[in-house]
């Protein structure tokens, strides 16, 4: 029942063998650079994700990730991706960041085809583990992006301080991603993740390991990191409240295969403090979730 | 005394108390008449080498020397053809395929074979040392090459990360255990492959391997011994050299 991208992929790209199932033209190895037109520009860039569908493998083994996703992200925004585990939310991270090819479906940021941002290093990705490179320093782990983008020796020193202040390590720049806690380890990440000023920043489950408090704390850092660069950002998280305290619309995703379930618009004003989990309007949206996560049996 | 140094102390202190055990125990044994007569006991064995000192120093020099530059031949080669690996996954099973054949060759027999090629010398012994060493590193190198975490792999590509860059900056620091695993135990192998060599007339009169087998069809027991200890002695000694040259590697590579 479930292979539902079937007429999804057909309506995207006319397909002479619909119908067959004997015919079924290979989604997994379709080439993205083959799509007939190129994504239309959202009404004011950001990103725009339309129709997403994804299968991994071939059937009668084909699992079924994501289902006909579609929302948009405008410029400067930040939208949670929330659902259980087998979602997909975290490969709408990774289709976003043409790290994977959609079975269906386009993703457009800034109107362009992620593969053209990702060549332009325009993506800025941080990772559930912080994926941190053990055997160099901080600052070396920061400096990387600007290394193999060929920029390093000119704007390094400065860009590399500056970034090091704005996520508060100073002191620590030469310490190793071992002698770090968890919390300085995603902050070094952040820093990472944004040191060639990308237009989008894709965030995976980053405080996913981290306690309360530390995580909150974060949240507000990244909230004020985000307000300093302008940048937009897709979050994937477990936690409610994160999802609640930071974005601006929640998207809650259905498990296998992931869909969108609802959108959860969270009316708190910008910038956010810690003090607005104490608001009605908090509760009420994180019910909001919680309702479209659990459902009828909550 | 902290427990760090306690346990460094025992760390270093066990070892050589069970070293001492089994050489007494080796000399109790064959005073006790418990061994053949072909095994010389440790107190003759001490006696043969304050004799013959001069004439070990002389044999274990070429077979040092042979299985320092055999090894350091096999490390080019296998650092050169994982690298090519790196550069060109394709050629994984190529590779590989090759290196356990040359590895799978018994080196008694190709001894004679390369005399017949290369002529009785120190360029057999060495060849024949970097033969036996070269598998263990290449292994170490290539499979080091890939062991790369999946989210590390994943920002390089984030970040577009031209090949070579990959390689410099993530595969090869990510290789560094496993090549110091191979180069390790591909020490003892150098030592190894140079005896052999020389054991079966590759290397001319001189080195271990030679004093080993004139000793041996000589019936000369004590020295015979004290050729197989200085053996054991080079190899032991190589496999310590190579750890601590690999402990600096470690922080060179990957300090930058």
């Amino acid at each position: 029942m479930p292979p539902e991208p079937e007429p999804e992929m057909a309506a995207d790209r006319p397909d002479p063998g619909r119908g067959e199932p004997a015919a079924r033209p290979d989604p997994g190895g379709g080439e993205p650079a083959a799509r007939p037109d190129p994504p239309a520009a959202g009404p004011d860039g950001g990103i725009s994700v339309d129709g997403l569908s994804m299968t991994f493998g071939k059937e009668p083994a084909a699992v079924h990730a994501l289902d006909d996703v579609t929302f948009h992200v405008p410029q400067g925004g930040f939208t949670a991706l929330i659902g259980p585990s087998g979602c997909g939310k975290s490969t709408i991270l990774r289709l976003l960041a043409d790290l994977l090819q959609p079975t269906a479906g386009r993703v457009a940021i800034s109107g362009q085809a992620p593969s053209v941002l990702r060549k332009q290093r325009r993506i800025g990705f941080v990772f559930q583990e912080h994926a941190l490179l053990p055997w160099r320093s901080v600052i070396d782990n920061i400096r990387l992006p600007l290394q193999l983008s060929g920029r390093a020796e000119r704007s390094t020193a400065s860009t590399v301080s500056d970034l090091i202040s704005l996520v508060g390590l100073e002191g620590f720049e030469h310490s190793k991603p071992g002698e770090l806690s968890g919390g300085m380890r995603q902050r070094v990440s952040i820093a990472r993740a944004i040191t060639l000023s990308p237009e989008v920043l894709l965030l995976d489950e980053p405080f996913g390991a981290l306690d309360e408090i530390t995580r909150q704390t974060l949240n507000i850092e990244l909230l004020r990191i985000l307000s300093e660069t302008g940048t937009t950002a897709v979050l994937v998280t477990h936690s409610l409240n994160e999802a609640t305290l930071l974005a601006d619309e929640v998207i809650v995703l259905s498990p296998r295969p992931g869909r969108v379930e609802a959108r959860i618009a969270v009316p708190l004003e910008r910038p956010r403090t810690l003090a607005m989990m104490k608001a009605p309007e908090f509760f009420h949206t994180e019910n909001l979730i919680r309702e479209a996560l659990f459902g009828r049996h909550s | 005394m902290s427990a760090g140094a306690l346990r460094r102390v025992l760390n270093i202190s066990v070892p050589r108390l069970v070293l001492v055990a089994m050489v007494v125990g080796w000399e109790a044994a064959h005073r006790a008449g418990l061994l053949p007569t072909s095994v010389a006991s440790p107190a003759q064995i001490w006696t043969e080498l304050t004799e013959s000192y001069n004439l070990l120093w002389r044999h274990a020099r070429p077979t040092l020397s042979s299985a320092v530059w055999g090894f350091a031949a096999a490390v080019l080669i296998a650092f050169a053809l994982a690298l090519v690996v790196a550069f060109v996954p394709k050629l994984n099973r190529t590779v590989y395929t090759s290196a356990v054949l040359v590895a799978s060759v018994p080196l008694i027999a190709l001894t004679p074979i390369l005399v017949l090629w290369l002529q009785r010398g120190a360029q057999v012994r060495i060849t024949i040392a970097a033969i036996a060493s070269f598998f263990p590193i290449l292994i170490g190198c290539i499979e080091g090459l890939r062991q790369v975490r999946h989210d590390q792999a994943e920002l390089f590509e984030v970040l577009s990360a031209p090949r070579w860059q990959r390689i410099l900056r993530l595969q090869i620091p990510s290789a560094v255990p496993l090549t110091v695993a191979g180069l390790r135990a591909a020490a003892a192998g150098a030592v190894l492959g140079a005896i052999i060599a020389e054991w079966s007339g590759g290397g001319g009169a001189l080195g271990l391997g030679a004093l080993m087998s004139s000793a041996l069809f000589s019936f000369n027991v004590p020295l015979t011994w004290l050729t197989i200890t200085a053996a054991v002695v080079l190899s032991v000694g190589a496999y310590f050299v190579v750890m601590a040259l690999t402990v600096l590697m470690s922080r060179k590579v990957r300090s930058g």
